[in-house]
């Protein structure tokens, strides 16, 4: 549990008018315990409180902080309702993606091969559209939807699908989410975060495969 | 009957006459005409008139009259095949396209139930023929024919096993290898079109036509047949066709299986077209077909959510050969995901709930053995790809709604599974350790008709959820962690052993009961039978002791009396055992 907070002012500081508000109301909420803070009126916005708070309230606040020892991380039903304020109510998906539990580092590299606009990234759940080639770690070329005749190419079609929603392998959700439109880069994705232990026989992908894959962004919707 | 001079007569007649002048009768008799040559088995001598270069306006005014009787002969399979198919391909090119389809139309839309495949065979490269003649309006004329044919080729039975397609008796296999054959020319300009990037509107139709004739086809016969990579078959021949077709003509396999929800046209949207994109995704994902073509790079659970629509759909049906696919669709699509990866929230859409639903009922009602043999596989491996909290879910809600007691004793044994293996420290969790136990516990450890309770009926699930009790009693060590559970569990148990040992004894003496007075019936029986042969009385008098007059013989009725007797005996043996050990473990702790 960290430090407890020391007194940063005097009586004679705190009843001074040159202390604004706005200050005091920063310490507390920075150092009590959200009960506290509930109890004595002063959450949220600290401009807000300034308006509504009189000094003198303020005053009695902070020495009975100091009194009462409620300072944060004091109450256990602290973390919880931390964790409650940051959770956003998704409705209910109808996209469903497999639960992201670790936060552990990423599990593919990217090297840009051609650079993108930088600005017209894809956004999770937007539609993107690539050409790529996959390949093993030994050079095998397992797929690819680029045309072996280039002029073919007009006629074909990217791959097009909404990123972010693990309706492809995580590694490439994940990196298409970094790239622009118009760039071209080369990932090096871990087996983890591609087909995993059971790989894809069909497709020519062993179990536990590392995969190459050269891709290009031509559009963000 | 007209004599050689008449005839000629006629005919000089009709080469002098203009087209617009000629005549209803005049049709009429020009095909009396040919009908009278064939039936004279005169083919050669049509044929000859038909190729005479003088009489070609005859023949392209009223040529077409022609077609039925022709197309007759050839049917019949006669000696003149040779001739008439001559003439017929004649006429083929001679005579205006919409005139010739339109005779072809009637000949397909009245042909003769008995020879739908010869009529099929048949017709279909003139068919060729003639729209390869056209200049506008191909797509349409080509849609209309592909539909008329499909049309009449869904009459005919579809072989199922080796032997059946082999011997073809109604033609199925040699008419879609010749449907093959007939669209090619079309798929071919399509693709020719596209590489050159010339497509127009008209193009694009025929790209329609040709993708509605895939998904008809896939739908039927495709969905009903048996397909299988080893065999290559005419069926699996014509299914890769198909399979092949769809990118030539530009269409996305996943585009179709994943994405199809988006798609504007009529086509996509209805139950007909879910069975022919189930039939697709199984051909791609099961069989394999043109897979290496298919991207590599969905997510296993994203291609799993996609196919549970087409799967529910097949498991719906009641037909062997949907199930089957069914089946073996749902077994490949769960075998390229992790175990205990499958999270909770996925069991909230719809067709993760009706899927297993279906899979049960067919686990209870289907008759066919091997399908329920399979079934039960798929319904492991499912069960074995849910995560902690799916299982926890999943379980309760089989208990909740299967109400058939070999089912709930399948899914006891699983959560026995899933608490040992939950008692190993890298895999505990709450749904099988913890307070969330309890409401599994609850449903399992419970006699829902109280007294009335049919234990019979209910042995499996009562001798399941007896095991899974002194599993736990013996395994308590690792429960007893948490005291709040260990203390709820030992009352629901206590409760349920109460209740189970009433009703034991109330069957019991019942079935007690039952076997006495058939013992005493048997001997009452036996009694009288024996004063029936020493009498003489002619008049035989028959008693009968119980109002439930059984079908079975007196013998099976013992039987059956003895072996409910046998079973509560078991019952109450494992109660006694459960006790033992509780006994036990509280001598031991004190």
């Amino acid at each position: 549990m960290a430090a407890e907070p020391t007194r940063e002012w005097s009586e004679e500081q705190l009843k001074s008018d040159d202390l604004p508000k706005k200050d005091v109301i920063k310490f507390i909420q920075d150092n009590a315990a959200h009960s506290f803070l509930n109890e004595h009126k002063l959450l949220g916005n600290i401009k807000n409180v300034a308006k509504t708070a009189k000094k003198e309230q303020l005053i009695i606040a902070y020495n009975e902080l100091f009194q009462s020892k409620r300072f944060k991380g004091t109450e256990p039903v602290e973390d919880v309702t931390e964790k409650v304020k940051a959770v956003k109510i998704d409705e209910k998906p109808k996209e469903v993606k497999t639960e992201v539990v670790d936060e552990g580092p990423p599990k593919y590299t990217k090297s840009v091969l051609k650079k993108g606009d930088k600005t017209n990234f894809p956004k999770k759940g937007e539609t993107v559209s690539c050409w790529y080639t996959g390949t093993l770690e030994d050079g095998t070329v397992f797929d690819t939807n680029i045309p072996a005749a280039a002029r073919k190419k007009k006629q074909t079609k990217p791959l097009s699908f909404k990123v972010g929603l693990g309706r492809v392998i995580r590694g490439w959700d994940e990196a298409l989410l970094t790239m622009s439109k118009g760039e071209m880069a080369r990932l090096e994705i871990e087996a983890e975060w591609a087909y995993g232990k059971k790989g894809l026989p069909e497709s020519k992908i062993p179990p536990n495969a590392k995969l190459i894959f050269e891709v290009e962004l031509v559009s963000v919707d | 009957m007209m004599n050689e001079d008449q005839v000629n007569a006629i005919i000089q007649t009709w080469r002098d006459t203009q087209e617009e002048d000629l005549k209803p009768e005049d049709y009429k008799q020009f095909q009396n005409l040919g009908s009278t040559c064939l039936s004279e088995c005169d083919s050669e001598q049509l044929l000859k008139f038909i190729q005479d270069e003088k009489n070609q306006g005859i023949v392209k005014s009223m040529g077409c009259v022609l077609l039925a009787p022709l197309v007759k002969e050839v049917i019949k399979k006669d000696k003149s095949l040779d001739h008439c198919q001559a003439a017929i391909t004649h006429l083929t090119k001679t005579c205006r396209p919409n005139e010739l389809l339109c005779s072809l139309h009637e000949l397909i839309e009245d042909t003769d139930p008995g020879a739908i495949s010869e009529t099929i065979l048949t017709l279909l490269p003139h068919l060729q023929t003639v729209l390869l003649r056209l200049d506008e309006k191909k797509a349409a004329c080509v849609g209309m024919a592909l539909s008329a044919v499909h049309k009449q080729l869904s009459r005919l039975p579809v072989p199922y096993t080796q032997k059946q397609e082999d011997a073809d008796a109604y033609g199925l296999c040699r008419c879609c290898t010749a449907l093959a054959v007939f669209t090619k020319p079309f798929i071919e300009e399509v693709k020719r079109k596209d590489a050159n990037g010339v497509c127009n509107t008209e193009d694009e139709e025929l790209k329609t036509e040709l993708l509605k004739f895939c998904m008809r086809s896939l739908r039927e016969p495709l969905l009903e047949a048996e397909l299988h990579k080893d065999r290559q078959s005419p069926l699996w021949l014509f299914a890769v066709e198909i399979m092949v077709t769809l990118p030539a003509i530009k269409e996305s396999l996943s585009g179709l299986l994943f994405f199809s929800s988006l798609r504007r046209s009529t086509v996509m949207n209805n139950s007909q077209s879910k069975e022919s994109r189930a039939c697709l995704a199984y051909l791609l994902f099961v069989q394999l077909i043109t897979i290496d073509s298919f991207p590599a790079v969905f997510s296993p659970v994203f291609v799993l959510q996609c196919n549970m629509e087409y799967i529910n759909q097949l498991l719906s049906s009641k037909k062997e050969s949907h199930l089957l696919k069914g089946l073996e669709l749902f077994a490949k699509s769960l075998e390229c995901v992790q175990d205990n990866s499958l999270p909770v929230n996925l069991l909230e859409l719809k067709s993760f709930y009706s899927v297993p639903q279906n899979l049960r009922q067919l686990l209870t009602d289907c008759p066919i053995h091997h399908l329920r043999e399979s079934g039960l596989q798929v319904f492991q491996l499912f069960i074995n790809k849910l995560d902690a909290e799916a299982k926890h879910k999943f379980f309760r809600c089989m208990l909740k709604t299967s109400n058939h007691t070999g089912v709930e004793s399948y899914i006891i044994k699983n959560i026995r599974n899933q608490i040992e293996f939950s008692m190993k420290p890298e895999n505990t969790n709450k749904w099988f350790m913890g307070m969330e136990l309890l409401s599994l516990l609850g449903l399992v450890l419970r006699l829902p008709q109280g007294t009335a309770t049919d234990l019979l009926n209910s042995m499996d699930k009562i001798m399941e959820s007896l095991n899974l009790l002194r599993y736990m009693l013996i395994r308590d060590k690792e429960l007893r962690n948490n005291a709040n559970v260990w203390e709820e569990l030992c009352k629901i148990k206590d409760e349920y052993l109460k209740m189970l040992r009433v009703c034991i004894s109330i069957s019991r003496a019942y079935y007690s009961a039952e076997l006495k007075a058939l013992k005493e019936d048997q001997k009452l029986k036996a009694k009288e039978a024996r004063d029936a042969a020493r009498s003489t009385r002619l008049i035989k008098s028959i008693t009968v002791k119980h109002e439930n007059v059984s079908n079975m013989s007196p013998e099976v009725q013992h039987q059956v009396l003895q072996s409910a007797l046998v079973t509560f005996d078991l019952m109450e043996s494992l109660i006694v055992r459960i006790e033992e050990i509780t006994d036990e473990k509280l001598s031991k702790s004190t």
